[in-house]
């Protein structure tokens, strides 16, 4: 409400004593930051409300992020430091009265369900390892930070609680929500991860070199390009990174400068392994003119010891190596779209039910393969009539001509690319709809036919135009 | 007069100098047992060796022969590893993956655009010790690039399965085995595919079978050729169609050169 409204509520004597002063956004910041400086003195990682870009795009109108009002402070491994955690949730709210503030503290296993916490509970509150679940099951929808028309959807529909949302299945929640209502369950429950953004930025790691001498000889300008090299991987070292994505930017005298990057599959500060993929993909670009400047920079760094970007988490670890390089080198040369992962989709279209991810990328490799552990938990209940599908799918379904002895019937002969085939046996038909919710629909009924020549096809009727299609051949 | 020691040691002696000209592999890589009884009996010692190619020729694709391959690459895979599919034509869909036992996470797609990137990628994916399998479609290979990929499965120990045209027979492979493929009218879901061993390195070529490969068990038989012919004439069915197939079936199944039959 404006200002003369709220001093019309106030009683006579409180008015007098109330202070105003103007809202200002930068400066409210600016005080965010020095606090979390001084919370530094609890732990290094300090940063407020974390949201990724992608998702705070949606979400700004809702609660206004650009102007935070939660401080995050990661304290694993820190806690005994102070005498355990109770000692140190004490401290901290002590040292806060010291500046003039009183807080609410939550000490919590994830991000999400720190916030849910802190914005319903008044006192300092402390979970151990086991009490989430319960703690959280009678929370409101809206402390897991969903778009407000999400929790009024969820309202209307009588999911008031976090309790009751569990109760829902996971895959009609996706489906009719969007990814972001299972991320967000997930990061409260502390089953997917998020990450603090400190406030502080991390550095950047760049390098370049100015040649004296402008040369367009290969062999100079890779050496110059390992020196460069040595210098980020020591830098990265002293900080436990690995460069996850590099790239490299020559600039030519007189013409444009080359630029281009290098995806690794597992973040790495080695610079022996990052030099082979240099020299790879250096090999593959040419310059048109003397090279007089040379700059390399990190353009994606990530911890080293990243467990979940390896290929084989548990089973054989000395397959890793090789199958790494493997990887980062076809697509240096292919590029990092070539070389590809399937991942099931819970989708009934069949284009759709795979998709394909590149396994070089940085996060990329790392998402992909915690995701593809979150939608086989999904699929695993899904029919068994997965097991039909054929080996060689079409990019897109072809059309044919089918003679069919019933409208609704089965196909008796189809045409196809100049050929007749006649159909001795079928089967099917197997009905797969997706849902009008999605945009594209898909409403066809597929055969598995086989015809005189012993060749197995998959074809289907479209069912709003009644045309037939060939997908796929079983081969 | 030689008694019989000394002809064995003979042998023996011979077969050393035999293998030594003509390059058959070291002893030391691990045998796969296709668990295909008639195959492994012609294959030199019982089965697939690791670090080698397997040629495939199939004429038309649809009647199962990339099922059958599948199904050889489910033993390959038995220990960890990974499987890459070097994939021109952007049509391999792996749905059928998961059902018979290789999950997708073990599954690599490398989508290639051109003849030279896919003889590339083939070769490197060949010699990285993680791969146990490595499939490639490919038409026109040169002598030269098929010893390169042979070199290339010999460092990493996996197998490379090359599927290729019919017209190839003939032409010079390093290839371990080279079977031919044609199809076979079946019964029920099982495929069925006549399959004969053209070239086998340390074996005996010109064997050849009849398989049955069910899609959803995952098991390869072998059937009697003329199994089918019985079980209609004893039906009586008078039905065109079913007479035409069981005439098809009576056909003496022995070469391989015979193209299949089109309209029935």
């Amino acid at each position: 409400m404006s200002l003369p409204e709220a001093s019309a509520v106030l009683k006579r004597g409180l008015r007098e004593a109330a202070v105003t002063e103007l809202h200002n956004p930068a400066v409210d910041l600016a005080a965010l930051a020095r606090l979390a400086e001084r919370c530094e003195q609890f732990s290094p990682m300090v940063g407020w409300q974390s949201m990724t870009p992608r998702v705070a795009k949606t979400l700004t109108a809702d609660w206004g992020h650009e102007e935070p009002d939660h401080l995050f402070i990661n304290i694993t491994g820190v806690a005994h430091l102070f005498g355990g955690e109770e000692a140190l949730a004490q401290r901290m709210v002590n040292a806060f009265r010291t500046w003039g503030l009183s807080i609410r503290l939550v000490l919590t296993e994830s991000l999400g369900s720190a916030w849910a916490l802190s914005e319903t509970n008044d006192a300092t509150t402390i979970i151990a390892t086991g009490e989430l679940e319960e703690r959280l099951h009678d929370l409101p929808t809206w402390t897991l930070r969903l778009p407000s028309d999400t929790v009024a959807v969820l309202a209307h529909l009588g999911v008031k609680t976090i309790g009751q949302l569990r109760l829902i299945s996971r895959q009609g929640l996706a489906e009719r929500f969007g990814p972001l209502i299972l991320l967000r369950l997930d990061q409260a429950l502390s089953l997917a991860a998020e990450a603090i953004v400190p406030h502080r930025p991390a550095p950047n790691f760049a390098a370049e070199y100015q040649l004296e001498v402008v040369t367009e000889r290969r062999d100079v300008i890779e050496w110059v390009l390992d020196q460069l090299l040595e210098r980020l991987a020591s830098a990265l070292h002293l900080r436990a990174l690995g460069a996850a994505r590099l790239s490299v930017r020559l600039d030519c005298v007189d013409s444009e400068p080359v630029q281009f990057e290098v995806g690794l599959f597992r973040p790495t500060c080695l610079p022996s392994h990052m030099r082979k993929l240099l020299h790879l993909q250096c090999e593959r670009h040419l310059w048109s003119g003397p090279v007089e400047r040379i700059a390399l920079s990190v353009s994606q760094t990530a911890a080293l010891d990243d467990r979940q970007s390896e290929f084989f988490a548990d089973e054989d670890q000395e397959l890793n190596q090789p199958l790494t390089l493997l990887f980062e080198t076809l697509s240096c040369r292919l590029g990092e779209k070539a070389v590809l992962r399937p991942v099931r989709e819970p989708d009934a279209a069949p284009e759709r039910a795979v998709r394909y991810e590149p396994l070089v990328g940085g996060q990329a490799a790392g998402v992909a393969l915690r995701k593809q552990r979150a939608t086989a938990v999904v699929s695993a209940s899904s029919n068994s009539a997965v097991s039909d599908r054929p080996m060689r799918l079409l990019l897109k379904p072809e059309r044919v001509d089918v003679m069919a002895l019933a409208p609704d019937g089965p196909p008796a002969s189809f045409h196809w690319q100049n050929q007749r085939y006649v159909v001795t046996r079928h089967w099917g038909p197997e009905r797969i709809e997706t849902g009008w919710w999605r945009g594209n629909t898909v409403r066809r009924d597929y055969y598995r036919v086989e015809t005189d020549a012993e060749l197995r096809y998959w074809l289907f009727r479209e069912l709003r135009s009644q045309r037939w299609y060939l997908h796929g051949q079983y081969d | 007069m030689i008694d019989a020691t000394c002809k064995s040691q003979l042998l023996t002696k011979l077969r050393e100098q035999i293998s030594c000209g003509s390059d058959l592999p070291s002893e030391s890589r691990r045998i796969i047992p296709t668990r295909l009884a008639a195959l492994d009996r012609v294959l030199p010692r019982k089965g697939l060796r690791a670090g080698s190619l397997i040629e495939c020729l199939a004429e038309q694709s649809g009647f199962g022969a990339l099922g059958f391959l599948l199904q050889l690459t489910m033993r390959v895979c038995q220990r960890a590893g990974v499987m890459v599919v070097v994939d021109r034509r952007q049509e391999f869909y792996p749905a059928a993956l998961p059902a018979a036992g290789l999950p997708y996470r073990r599954v690599v797609i490398v989508r290639v655009s051109n003849e030279a990137d896919e003889l590339w990628a083939a070769d490197q994916a060949l010699r990285c010790r993680g791969v146990r399998s490595v499939w490639v479609q490919r038409e026109r290979l040169r002598p030269h690039d098929f010893r390169r990929l042979s070199l290339a499965a010999e460092i990493g120990g996996g197998v490379g399965m090359l599927l290729r045209p019919l017209k190839v027979r003939g032409q010079p492979s390093w290839a371990d085995v080279q079977f031919c493929i044609q199809p076979r009218p079946s019964a029920g879901t099982g495929r069925r595919m006549q399959l004969e061993v053209t070239r086998c390195r340390g074996g005996q070529a010109g064997q050849s079978w009849e398989l049955e490969v069910d899609d959803v068990t995952g098991v390869v038989r072998e059937v009697d050729p003329h199994e089918e012919i019985r079980v209609f004439a004893s039906a009586g069915v008078a039905d065109s169609t079913v007479a035409g197939r069981a005439a098809r079936a009576a056909r003496p199944a022995a070469s391989c050169l015979s193209s299949p039959s089109t309209a029935g």
